[in-house]
């Protein structure tokens, strides 16, 4: 794991190791709305999906830094921006969920599993 | 400080309460969510907060909402306001100052980062604190009920905060908005200021309270003047009012002078003993905040902020010789 500065900070550990088990939950939330956004049958069902998840990765992109998983934020953020893209571009209305979101929270995934294991 | 945090994710709101503690002697009040951040700041009899956290991005009510809503509160009208989010784009930078934030500090934030803009809040909220405590020992200086509350001894050279006008913002936001921005969003910036002529004439034959009157109208009239413009604008004290624009506006600054004199004329304002004031203003240069940062950004405001004020001057010295130059002659 990333060495962080805030170490000392008295609580600090304990909050980390809260926000390592918060981060399992999210990462499952995450990878869990997208396979319902892949699965959905709908264009709304499927951006309803889609935006749930998004929502969780905006969590994890504006916390994962200061807890010193920067690569783990930097995904997050990543992943933010392009469901963000395909919810705005009108011409998504019709169209489904995109491989290249799934393969963008799937690397996500995959970045969080060795904090995931060393916590 | 007693300091009020809403974010909707818990284990923010967590940290926070560890980066406050680690900050200082501070008391740090959460809540989830804007309307739960509102029912808190209803409760009567609370000592008021000194200081606030907003997150951007919450659903229901976002942190701007919430900020606006929170400004309508007289009590709050000045309260210092951190934005403390994951949205670095433009949009969202722009809308929370002109919402009414102090700041905008961005996700993940560091400690470091975040002691030291705490620090600034911190100082100021120190620094009027005296002042506050002046204004409640005293006569009531407000406007009407619900009214900004006005210090008694206003002081011509310093900022004054103006919330109720659009594209308005303090100086220390204006300050930290700059900051804020990208090198590709300066590409299309600019900066200029107007002065307001024969300031400190007015200043002393006024109260604080018609000063800061005067001062709004004249932001108000400047303004609506620039409407179809995209900027932003500040009152840096000593009458000047300092603008950066966007979009790559670049102001024809004699035009822009010459409107806003031609709309003060057509604006009927007065003084407590009825007579009629007319504001002028004069401007400086433009200056282009292309390839600037940080420091030389605020140095470039200085700048035109300075040649608004040497505006004024050489064109009071210049009425005042006109006629003398002509008898020489």
């Amino acid at each position: 794991m990333t060495a962080n500065p805030y170490d000392t900070l008295p609580g600090f550990a304990a909050l980390r190791t809260k926000f390592m088990s918060i981060l399992e939950e999210r990462q499952a939330q995450i990878a869990a709305h997208t396979m319902d956004a892949w699965n959905a049958e709908t264009p709304a069902a499927k951006a309803a999906s889609l935006a749930s998840a998004r929502a969780i990765l905006h969590k994890v992109a504006g916390t994962a830094g200061t807890f010193g998983l920067r690569d783990v934020g930097a995904a997050a953020f990543a992943c933010e921006r392009m469901i963000d893209t395909h919810l705005d571009d009108p011409a998504s209305d019709d169209l489904s969920c995109p491989p290249e979101i799934l393969i963008e929270i799937d690397d996500f995934v995959s970045c969080c599993e060795p904090y995931l294991v060393a916590a | 400080m007693k300091i009020l945090a809403v974010d909707d994710d818990p284990i923010i709101l967590e940290l926070l309460a560890h980066f406050v503690a680690a900050s200082g002697d501070h008391k740090l009040v959460t809540a989830e969510s804007g309307a739960e951040a509102l029912e808190i700041l209803a409760q009567v009899g609370l000592r008021p907060f000194d200081c606030f956290f907003f997150d951007i991005n919450m659903p229901e009510m976002s942190g701007i909402e919430l900020t606006r809503a929170v400004r309508e509160n007289a009590r709050y009208a000045h309260t210092p306001t951190l934005m403390l989010t994951a949205m670095s784009d433009k949009r969202h930078v722009d809308a929370a100052f002109t919402a009414g934030a102090t700041d905008y500090v961005t996700k993940p934030f560091e400690m470091d980062d975040f002691s030291s803009r705490l620090g600034v809040i911190d100082q100021m909220v120190s620094a009027r604190r005296p002042r506050t405590k002046k204004i409640f020992g005293a006569v009531p200086t407000c406007r009407e009920s619900g009214g900004p509350i006005i210090p008694a001894n206003l002081q011509l050279h310093e900022p004054i905060a103006i919330h109720d006008v659009e594209n308005v913002i303090e100086f220390l936001a204006m300050e930290n908005y700059v900051a804020q921005l990208s090198r590709s969003a300066l590409f299309g910036s600019t900066t200029f200021a107007f002065s307001m002529r024969q300031i400190d004439v007015l200043y002393s034959q006024m109260t604080s309270f018609e000063f800061y009157s005067l001062v709004s109208d004249v932001a108000e009239v400047i303004s609506d003047t620039m409407r179809a413009h995209q900027f932003l604008m500040s009152y840096a004290g000593n009458g000047t009012f300092v603008c950066v624009t966007e979009g790559g506006w670049r102001p024809q600054a004699t035009q822009m002078m010459d409107a806003v004199n031609l709309a003060l004329s057509r604006t009927e304002l007065f003084d407590n003993a009825g007579l009629r004031l007319q504001p002028r203003v004069s401007t400086g240069q433009t200056i282009r905040l292309i390839w600037q940062t940080g420091a030389s950004v605020m140095g470039a405001i200085a700048q035109a902020h300075t040649s608004a004020e040497a505006a004024c001057l050489a064109h009071e010295a210049a009425r005042n010789t006109l006629w003398t130059v002509e008898n020489t002659a």
